[in-house]
């Protein structure tokens, strides 16, 4: 915008959500923040899951059926990149281990982490 | 074997008493091949969860083991027996694991769990012992008594008992620092903590311990190396807690915390893989408190492992 240029609201606005539209779109984490700030449901393409998909939170709200299913589609390596980025795993408890028990584990730990960690909540 | 006694004790909470404990507790057992057994004192448990995970603590609470069930026996004039009490395996070590798994065990740590109850049985005591004609001292002098009793079986049995205590001087904590026979004292480099470091050191030395200074190995822990940090660690040494045997520094680290978090009770890792960038840390710390115990006992620990 040049000196003493004025723009309405609208294109203020325009040009504030293009900004925040582009980041979004080249930063999947930022979308999904976005997105669930509206109370909207994110889907994940594929890709993003490794990065975006945090297990606990995924059993807090949907149990260990939800931890499973969301991340059934993974291969064993990112599986066991999942379990020891967030803390549910050393590199000795996946080493050798198949796509089924490392679910598993997955699946288990996350719903033990969400039993130890929740604050009680009155009825 | 007889075991040394150690308590882990500050009057400031938040100094890394248990941070300290564990740190020692898998450094003796994995350099030295001892075997530890872990006391906790401390009704806020931190090292039964660092040790058994925050689930695993509630299942051996449910199976009746842990302090407070050493203390409901005081309570009910039972005699003093610790064992049934005990979670014999707290190991996250792999090599101490695989070791086991081998049947050929170097280093084991075992562990007498903290619970949340346990203050609430000790308040509970305290108010009853109070409301005849029971004292503050005659408790602590009649908890020392079960508390000797309790441990003194065990000492055959293991190499080291480390005690972490509550950090404050109820009863109860009076009662472990009686037991004890040497005193690991971890404190920060900050104004506020060497300050507390000294008025514990002085009213232990007064009223519960006068051989505390020359039995004292002193960590520093959380430490970042800023010449602030530096200069408060130089008073610790030369001025606030003189001529007591000082221990290695813990650094201030993210290695740390993510050691303080064990996965699940079946995660295992290996000592390189828990303590990361801080492992030769933990190894100094172990190495250090066995020059002090070499330098009172004149037993030298074999090192197993490095």
């Amino acid at each position: 915008m040049g000196d003493g240029e004025t723009l309405g609201a609208g294109e203020y606005l325009d040009r504030l959500f293009d900004v925040i539209r582009e980041e979004a779109l080249g930063n999947p984490e930022f979308a999904a923040r976005l997105v669930r700030a509206t109370g909207g449901q994110v889907t994940f393409p594929e890709r993003d899951k490794e990065v975006l998909l945090n297990p606990v939170e995924i059993a807090a709200r949907e149990g260990a059926e939800g931890v499973h299913d969301q991340f059934a589609s993974m291969d064993v390596s990112t599986l066991r990149r999942v379990l020891k980025a967030h803390n549910l795993a050393t590199p000795v408890d996946v080493r050798g281990k198949k796509k089924e028990d490392l679910l598993g584990m997955l699946s288990r730990r996350a719903m033990e982490r969400v039993a130890a960690r929740s604050s009680l909540k009155p009825d | 074997m007889s075991a040394n006694i150690a308590a882990i004790a500050n009057l400031k909470g938040g100094v890394g008493k248990s941070t300290t404990t564990v740190m020692l507790a898998d450094g003796l057992a994995y350099c030295y091949g001892l075997d530890v057994l872990v006391i906790d004192l401390d009704s806020q448990a931190n090292s039964s969860q660092v040790l058994l995970t925050e689930l695993g603590l509630d299942q051996v609470a449910d199976q009746d083991k842990g302090a407070h069930e050493l203390l409901g026996q005081f309570v009910r004039g039972e005699p003093p027996i610790a064992g049934p009490f005990i979670v014999p395996n707290a190991v996250s070590l792999e090599e101490l694991r695989k070791a086991e798994e081998e049947d050929d065990r170097k280093g084991w740590v075992s562990i007498l769990p903290s619970h949340p109850k346990l203050r609430m049985a000790e308040m509970s005591l305290e108010e009853d012992w109070y409301s005849t004609t029971g004292t503050p001292s005659t408790l602590t002098a009649a908890l020392t008594e079960h508390f000797r009793g309790a441990v003194e079986p065990l000492l055959s049995l293991y190499d080291v008992i480390l005690i972490d205590c509550p950090p404050h001087l109820s009863p109860l904590a009076r009662a472990a620092l009686a037991t004890a026979e040497t005193f690991v004292l971890p404190t920060l480099a900050d104004p506020i903590s060497i300050w507390g470091s000294k008025q514990f050191s002085d009213w232990v030395t007064e009223h519960v311990r006068s051989d505390l200074a020359d039995n004292s190995f002193v960590v520093v822990t959380r430490f970042r190396n800023t010449s602030l940090a530096r200069q408060i660690r130089a008073d610790i040494q030369d001025v606030y807690l003189k001529d007591r045997y000082f221990g290695a520094v813990i650094p201030d680290s993210i290695s740390v915390l993510k050691a303080m978090d064990r996965p699940s009770l079946d995660s295992y890792n290996t000592f390189r893989g828990k303590y990361g960038s801080v492992t030769a840390d933990v190894r100094r710390l172990a190495q250090r408190y066995a020059d002090f115990m070499y330098q009172r006992t004149g037993v030298a620990w074999e090192m197993v492992r490095r």
